[in-house]
């Protein structure tokens, strides 16, 4: 078994709308692996049928090398899962439920449990009724990461934390990572997928239109640059991989194509640079660049 | 403190408007209707006279009040009318006061409307003193009308404007208690539920208590309940006013306290913090059946407790049984005078009644699903097979048990009040007998829920038109092979029926398609992608 998840020509269908077309997907051991792609693209709808919850209408889906729909309760016994939507039940505590997810699988940890509940700053007391949309997904979370899994599966885990749970979510991933764990994250923020992951696939319309290493993704993507130059800048246009220049009163801004980004900034300080200002690439601008490439 | 009352009430009142008109049409539906009704019932001297009789039977008076006479001690119309009436319309109002009361005050403060409002130029009491202001009016309003309305349907006596409008103040009074044991509640707790729970708790009590105090007549219970303090007033035949003051006068008092306790409180507080939950779970919750139980546990225990208690009440009658069908023509022409007839239509509703609990605990399942909380389970290592296994033996013993318990409470009442009580066995089997019946509804749900899980509601469908001929069909006469299009109505109805070798035949066909059901469920919900609701 060399790979943990394999995904084939996977395709369904929620009746007439097609949901996911001919996605292929391949995770290895100790790979956090990204999944990208904006609302409704097919993230949820991968994920859960990676679990067996819905079964793929064509495609071969395998996880640990069995298949995802017969063997799912085998395969789940290795398995960590955060759901996008974390409904709990409203009559339960926090403790409670934490405790049934844990006891549901095979092997976890008591004092990895306490510790998480303590990490995360959840009251367990409390019942499920009274949590803000974070603390459930923290009750998830916690639960995840105190079961001994050799796949963590997150489905848009962090929409509900705030900034400073988010690192604690992080530094989770990078413990189960080190212990040579994988993780499938599915996520529509790209700079936590740029922090967290090895490999990213990037999904659309039920489609993967990319796939790489964090590094080679890079390459398409374009950075949001604002300068403000001594004397005006002349001739940028036909600097390489320059995109969507706009003049203001005092500054200039432009989209550069990260692998360009050297030559550019080269050539700004020939007028003088007084102030300038990076903004990391977004998803949307990855999706933009993305179809001016296989457009150009 | 008080400011901004009036555009409070005006919100609520916007608000709650069709609310209000619903429950008063549930209350016209019930004071009004059977107070049109009751001469046709109770019309003749001589059922009046049984029906006087009846109502002396202590389950009677327990259920539903003492009984009083005019000045040459005889029971008129009016006097029938109020003691079956009085307390259950009341009960009712005093229903209707709990649910708007936490609706505007406790509901509001925890989804924050009420932090909305306050940071408005309103006064800290305003949402109490609107909500109340509300529940007055609409008390007053209730008595008023439905007791104008007592006088215009009432005959034989029952016309008379002072005993119709001593009634409707009776109920609007008793209504306003509610409010105000409703309201000092919301104060203390620091959830809507469990000012609801307590709420409710104490309007059980109270009916309890008058149930008690008129079987001692004893009046100082009477006067502690606000159910038992408003039968003092012998509406129709004495109209006495002093026990509505009195109620007034305690309601004034209580609703001083709820303000104080208001005043005295945070926002969003209770007057009791509420007591931390478990930190870790029962043991037992460690399985997709133990959590299915631990979600079904409550409303279990309750209908274990509702349908033995229902059937002792209707089977507390049967001491008396004979003047009770010869006191109502429409089951004198039912039954032909046969009381066992009128045990078997009582067990058969009974069976539907069970089935009800049993459906809804397996389509619990079906909620799960669609509500994204089985995603957790099936995300484990737990099969679809384990998930659905523990809402179906819920079901399952459910059907079993509560027609059990349906017969057991029964025969306590046969037995307290019958000279010579029916026997144990053939009431177990009168009930047990629709067994089959209820197993193949729950077939029938495990087959939508596993083959069309977004129209589960069939069964409910299939479920009221099995209420409909058994229930109307036999009252109204209708024609019978209505009823065999319903498996209820392919069993024999014991003990006046016999048990014929074609129904024999019937029920094991409907035990065997139960199982097949059951079977084929199964495996279309193992096969199946899970349906969320969106
Ligand atoms: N049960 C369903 N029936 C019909 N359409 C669905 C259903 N579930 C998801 N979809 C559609 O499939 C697409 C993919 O959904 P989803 O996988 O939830 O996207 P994501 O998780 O990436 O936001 C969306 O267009 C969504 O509306
Ligand atoms: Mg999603």
């Amino acid at each position: 078994m060399s790979e943990i998840i394999n995904v084939n020509g996977l395709t369904k269908n929620y009746g007439s709308f097609t949901a996911l077309s001919g996605v292929d997907l391949s995770v290895k051991p100790g790979e956090v692996y990204g999944f990208i792609g904006p609302n409704g693209a097919g993230k949820t709808t991968t994920i859960r049928i990676l679990l067996g919850i819905l079964k793929a209408n064509s495609g071969d889906v395998s996880v640990f090398g069995k298949d995802a729909w017969k063997d799912a309760v085998e395969i789940h016994e290795n398995i960590a899962y955060v759901p996008g939507d974390v409904n709990l039940w409203s009559n339960l505590t926090g403790g409670e439920v934490i405790d049934l997810f844990v006891r549901l699988r095979k092997g976890y940890n008591e004092s990895k449990k306490n510790e998480l509940i303590e990490r995360f700053d959840l009251d367990p007391t409390k019942k499920c009724r009274t949590y803000s949309k974070g603390n459930r997904q923290k009750v998830a979370l916690i639960a995840a990461f105190s079961s001994a899994a050799d796949l963590y599966i997150l489905d848009e885990p962090t929409s509900g934390l705030d900034p400073l749970m988010e690192r604690i979510f992080q530094d989770c991933v990078a413990e189960v990572k080190n212990e040579g764990k994988a993780v499938f994250l599915s996520s529509h923020i790209l700079q936590e997928v740029e922090r967290l992951c090895d490999k990213v696939s990037i999904i659309r319309d039920g489609l993967i239109i990319e796939t790489g290493t964090m590094a080679e993704l890079r390459h398409l993507t374009r950075t949001s640059v604002t300068v403000t130059t001594e004397r005006p800048v002349t001739g940028l246009e036909h600097v390489a991989g320059v995109h969507d220049i706009r003049l203001t009163e005092t500054d200039l801004t432009f989209a550069i194509d990260t692998k360009e980004i050297n030559s550019a900034l080269t050539f700004l300080t020939g007028f003088g640079v007084s102030k300038i200002g990076v903004s990391p690439p977004t998803l949307e601008e990855l999706f933009m660049s993305h179809y001016e490439n296989t457009r150009g | 403190m008080f400011a901004g009352n009036i555009i409070l009430c005006k919100l609520i009142l916007r608000r709650d408007w069709l609310r209000i008109l619903i429950w008063f049409v549930v209350m016209a539906a019930l004071v009004l209707g059977f107070g049109s009704a009751i001469n046709e019932i109770v019309g003749t001297d001589e059922s009046l006279a049984n029906m006087t009789v009846m109502m002396a039977n202590p389950a009677m008076v327990a259920m539903m009040g003492q009984t009083y006479f005019t000045a040459d001690g005889v029971m008129t119309i009016g006097s029938i009318y109020a003691t079956m009436m009085l307390v259950w319309s009341a009960l009712f109002m005093g229903i209707m006061n709990i649910f708007h009361v936490v609706r505007h005050t406790r509901a509001d403060e925890e989804r924050g409307r009420i932090e909305v409002i306050r940071s408005l130029p309103v006064g800290r009491l305003s949402s109490l003193s609107s909500t109340m202001t509300v529940a007055v009016a609409m008390n007053v309003i209730f008595a008023v009308l439905l007791g104008l309305g007592l006088s215009v349907v009432g005959t034989g006596g029952m016309e008379d404007l002072g005993g119709a409008m001593m009634f409707g103040c009776q109920i609007g009074v008793a209504g306003l208690a509610f409010a105000v044991i409703t309201a000092i509640f919301c104060q203390i707790c620091s959830n809507p539920r469990t000012a609801m729970g307590f709420s409710f708790f104490v309007l059980i009590m109270m009916y309890m208590i008058r149930a008690a105090a008129d079987m001692q007549e004893n009046i100082v219970l009477s006067i502690i309940s606000p159910l038992g303090i408003i039968q003092m007033s012998k509406v129709y035949v004495e109209n006495l006013l002093w026990p509505a003051l009195l109620s007034l006068a305690f309601s004034v008092v209580g609703a001083g306290l709820a303000f104080y306790l208001c005043s005295a409180r945070d926002m969003g507080a209770g007057l009791v913090a509420p007591k931390p939950g478990k930190r870790d779970a029962a043991p037992y919750l460690s399985s997709p059946r133990g959590l299915a139980w631990r979600l079904l546990k409550t409303p279990f225990i309750i209908w274990a407790i509702a349908i033995p208690s229902l059937s002792m009440s209707y089977g507390s009658i049967m001491g008396d049984i004979e003047t009770f069908i010869e006191s109502i023509p429409a089951l004198q022409e039912m039954t032909g005078g046969d009381p066992l007839i009128l045990v078997g239509f009582f067990m058969v509703l009974m069976a539907l009644m069970v089935t009800i609990p049993s459906i809804q605990f397996l389509l619990k399942a079906r909620s799960q699903e669609s509500g994204g909380y089985a995603e957790h389970i099936l995300a484990r290592a737990a099969s679809r097979y384990d998930q659905l296994s523990g809402y179906f033996i819920i079901a399952l013993v459910c059907g079993v048990l509560m027609p059990f318990l349906n017969s057991v409470g029964f025969w306590l009442a046969c037995y307290a009040t019958m000279d010579d009580p029916l026997a144990f066995s053939s009431i177990l089997v009168t009930c047990m007998i629709y067994t089959p019946a209820v197993l193949f509804m729950l077939g029938l749900a495990m087959i939508l829920l596993a083959y069309l899980p977004e129209r589960t509601s069939i069964v409910w469908m299939y479920m009221g038109y099995s209420f409909a001929v058994l229930y109307l069909g036999a009252l109204m006469g209708l024609p019978e092979w209505l009823s065999y299009l319903s498996p209820f109505g392919l069993i024999p109805q014991l003990p006046a029926d016999e048990v014929t070798g074609a129904s024999v035949l019937l029920m094991v066909i409907l035990t065997v398609a139960a199982a097949t059901m059951y079977v084929l469920g199964f495996k279309g919900y193992r096969d199946r992608d899970m349906k969320f609701s969106h």
